[in-house]
């Protein structure tokens, strides 16, 4: 392999291979001859991505107006933006840094390394400009207008997309690093628990933004030190547009510097990573460690404690489908990461709920719940996302072409769609319903009331499965999943489920709850909701089914 | 008996199968032959229930697909051309998942899939990842899975290949003790020696239409030819290889002559 100095770029086999990214990345993986897969609310999922995070740039933008220093609105501004750019890269875009599937397909075409490498980073460049004109456009501008200095924009936007680019290639470092250094699949487990991890921030990062802009104002009006932050990669960023709007300190200067040197070394260090040189070490590792691991590798032959569990179930489809979920879950990086997802979101919901103080409040105490406000209803949120996040995660799979099998044979295909959702309730809902009837036993001081609000809230939870079924009766493992949807279906888990449980709880504890016949009723017609749907779902279902092809890419 | 009556499936404006209609009698193998995108896979798809025909019929022993799909598929067994298998499951587990879905009966499921497994030769990968098979025990499984619930009807899409030469040998034989056994077996191959040798019948299609039918023997007479492939290439339109190769030399030659 020539160096990368001695290499000309080749125009058209840069041209060839950005487009070939491109399209393979955003591409539908619909049947050969067409019939685009529907996505989240008909938006393509990048495009609900960016939508998504274009509205979170409104909150930003906000945080600029009530900063009273260019330097501490642009660092919450950038600080965020790393964080959301970082989240997105390893939820979507993994692949889009470096997959050792690279090279068999380009090696044996002379592709040399810095046209290689140029690609992957203008490939790269383009999801991060994308990203970064939804989420700092409006901060920039907002900056601009605020300062009254027309260059001020223009930095700050161009600080937020240098730091973007030195994230992006920071991961593209870190993720090569890690490949070459341990097993893959190891490499995987440890990245999805990093991306778990993060899922904190995200989430957090909704909820808690205007609470830290609050925090971070009083803490610049009580002229509290915040020369530390230059020490930060979000500060060195920040420091460009500072340095623009006069009183320039040394501190600033160097941060600014740091900024730029860390673009430079991401840059290089890039380099060395994204050669076509390099896929080529990747690859061998990558397939040296697989054939390692799969010779270690021997599974059980004898049916465990689950498969026997399993049998006792008399529906074939409901051991095909559940296996297959234990299995997936093991195995595939993706579907394991979607479920854990609910661990960080349960707690970030009951803390919201519990936090500052307030307790859940009596619903059978209609005053008490009435002046507790709407914040503590969000422990009763994870109720509602965590069968819509297990279900919604079921659906999609690489292999997903392998669902050929549930069409060439005589399975009941209704009955593979309610599995997963009889799965989500019984392994998930149920257990988060006995932890909800603990907490509330505590907090309302009455074993009779939590019971009575859980049998409830259980058929409340029905009627929601028995509805993500009858909306979208998907097969699992059976749609190929794009780029941007599972980001897309974090946001839709998030807010849906948000509104619907604020207004219904609402409800439920200023009228259903004020005496027998109040609760009497309620529990009959959610029992009557809930009947309703199990019927329609025998009735719709097939007939939605009916009309669904086998996708074979 | 199967009976494919004015079958077509449009996708947009392309039809891919137009107005095909031919019957197979019970004990036959069947060659499905015809070039890439004749139609072949559609054809098969719609007959698996992989997808629904525009219009036209399908029955088997008398059932329809369109209104009794299940009952059809509970005798019928479909290797695919793809690969295409949940590789996080092993491949016992992929056969006890297919046991499954054809309603076998839960106690003798681990007998039959290990019989299986040792007359396939996979006993030694049957407890390991599929995802680390090779094509060539892929397709040993997919067989495996076609045929584990003793159907009546066996659809094979292209199911040789990637197999070495001792498994094809065993894949052709038990193709033809199936048909020995009054089943009948649909074969789609573009090999057209080993067609020529397993198909007692043979359907040509082109763009989504019939363009013969007959024995092997039948259709190499009609064509005045003595092999099958001259017969496939002149019903297919493929006079010419000779000049059509020459042409292609002639192509890249002149191509890489302009461009340096």
């Amino acid at each position: 392999m020539a160096t990368m100095v001695k290499e000309p770029i080749d125009k058209r086999q840069l041209k060839t291979l950005l487009k070939a990214s491109l399209k393979t990345d955003l591409r539908s993986s619909a049947s050969r001859f067409g019939g685009e897969r529907k996505s989240l609310l008909g938006i393509p999922p990048i495009a609900f991505v960016l939508l998504m995070y274009f509205m979170v740039s409104v909150m930003l933008a906000s945080v600029i107006g009530i900063a009273n220093d260019v330097f501490l609105g642009a660092f919450f501004v950038i600080g965020m933006q790393i964080v959301f750019i970082a989240i997105t890269i390893l939820l979507e875009f993994s692949n889009l840094i470096l997959s050792p599937d690279d090279f068999p397909i380009l090696a044996p075409h002379p592709v040399n390394s810095r046209t290689f490498f140029v690609a992957k980073m203008l490939h790269l460049a383009i999801y991060v400009t994308l990203l970064v004109i939804s989420l700092g456009l409006i901060p920039a501008v907002v900056a601009a207008i605020k300062y009254k200095s027309v260059l001020l924009g223009p930095v700050m936007f161009l600080a937020s997309w240098s730091s973007g680019i030195a994230t992006a290639l920071f991961f593209a470092v870190f993720y090569t690093l890690m490949l070459r250094l341990g097993n893959r699949e190891r490499m995987h487990r440890y990245l999805s628990y990093l991306q778990l991890l993060m899922m904190f921030f995200i989430y957090g990062g909704y909820q808690f933004l205007p609470d830290v802009g609050r925090r971070m104002l009083a803490l610049t009006k009580s002229g509290f030190d915040l020369s530390y932050l230059y020490l930060t990669p979000p500060g060195w960023f920040a420091a460009w547009p500072a340095c623009l709007t006069g009183g320039i300190s040394p501190a600033q200067v160097w941060a600014a510097i740091a900024g730029l040197v860390s673009l430079v070394v991401m840059y290089f260090l890039g380099i060395s990573r994204l050669s076509i040189g390099y896929a080529q070490t990747l690859n061998e590792t990558v397939e040296q460690q697989q054939s390692k691991s799969e010779s270690k590798r021997e599974v059980r032959g004898h049916p465990g404690i689950f498969n026997r569990l399993l049998q006792l179930f008399s529906a074939p489809e409901d051991r095909v489908v559940w296996q297959l979920m234990r299995k997936q879950f093991k195995y595939d990086n993706r579907y394991k990461l979607s479920v854990l997802m609910i661990i960080p979101l349960t707690l970030l919901y009951v803390y919201m709920g519990l936090k500052d103080g307030q307790v859940l409040a009596d619903p059978f105490n209609v005053v008490a719940a009435v002046a507790k406000g709407g914040s503590n209803f969000t422990v009763y949120m994870a109720l509602a996302f965590i069968p819509s996040m297990v279900i919604f995660g079921s659906a999609y799979s690489a292999s997903y072409q392998a669902a050929w099998i549930y069409y060439t044979s005589p399975a009941d295909r209704t009955r593979l769609v309610l599995a997963s959702n009889r799965f989500a309730t019984i392994f998930f809902c149920i257990p988060y319903l006995v932890f909800m009837c603990v907490l509330m036993t505590y907090f309302f001081g009455s074993i009779l009331h939590a019971f009575l609000h859980c049998v409830v809230l259980f058929l409340v939870l029905l009627a929601l499965v028995d509805l993500i079924a009858l909306i979208a009766p998907r097969i699992p493992f059976s749609l190929p999943m794009k780029s941007g949807q599972r980001t897309g279906a974090m946001m839709i888990t998030m807010f849906i489920p948000m509104i619907a449980v604020m207004v219904g709880m609402r409800i439920l504890s200023r009228f259903g709850y004020g005496g027998v016949i109040g609760y009497g009723t309620i529990v009959c017609v959610l029992t009557l909701i809930v009947l309703l749907l199990s019927h329609l779902q025998r009735r719709l279902i097939p007939r939605r089914l009916a009309k669904q092809e086998c996708l074979d890419g | 008996m199967i009976k494919v009556d004015n079958l077509s499936r449009q996708y947009g404006t392309l039809w891919a199968v137009k107005d095909l209609s031919f019957e197979i009698a019970d004990g036959q193998v069947y060659g499905l032959l015809g070039p890439n995108g004749a139609g072949k896979s559609t054809t098969v798809k719609i007959m698996v229930g992989m997808m629904a025909a525009t219009t036209g019929e399908i029955t088997i022993n008398g059932l329809n697909i369109k209104t009794d799909g299940n009952a059809i598929k509970a005798n019928l067994g479909f290797v695919p051309e793809s690969c295409a298998l949940y590789e996080n499951l092993t491949g016992r587990e992929h056969l006890e998942m297919v046991c499954n879905l054809h309603h076998l009966p839960v106690e003798g499921i681990e007998s039959q899939v290990t019989k299986l497994i040792e007359l396939l030769d996979l006993k030694d990968a049957a407890d390991k990842r599929i995802a680390g098979y090779s094509k060539g025990m892929k397709q040993k499984l997919l067989l495996a899975g076609g045929i584990i619930h003793n159907p009546r009807v066996l659809i094979l899409d292209e199911p040789l290949s990637g197999l070495d030469a001792n498994a094809q040998s065993l894949f052709r034989e038990l193709i033809k003790e199936f048909a020995r056994d009054n089943r009948i077996v649909i074969f789609c191959s573009h090999v057209l020696e080993v067609v020529e040798r397993i198909c007692d019948q043979l359907l040509i299609i082109d763009h989504g239409k019939k363009l013969t039918e007959g024995t092997p023997q039948q259709i190499m007479e009609n064509q005045s030819v003595t092999t099958l492939g001259e017969a496939f290439n002149r019903l297919t339109g493929a006079t010419d290889i000779d000049d059509q190769a020459r042409g292609i030399l002639r192509a890249i030659e002149r191509g890489n002559g302009d461009n340096g």
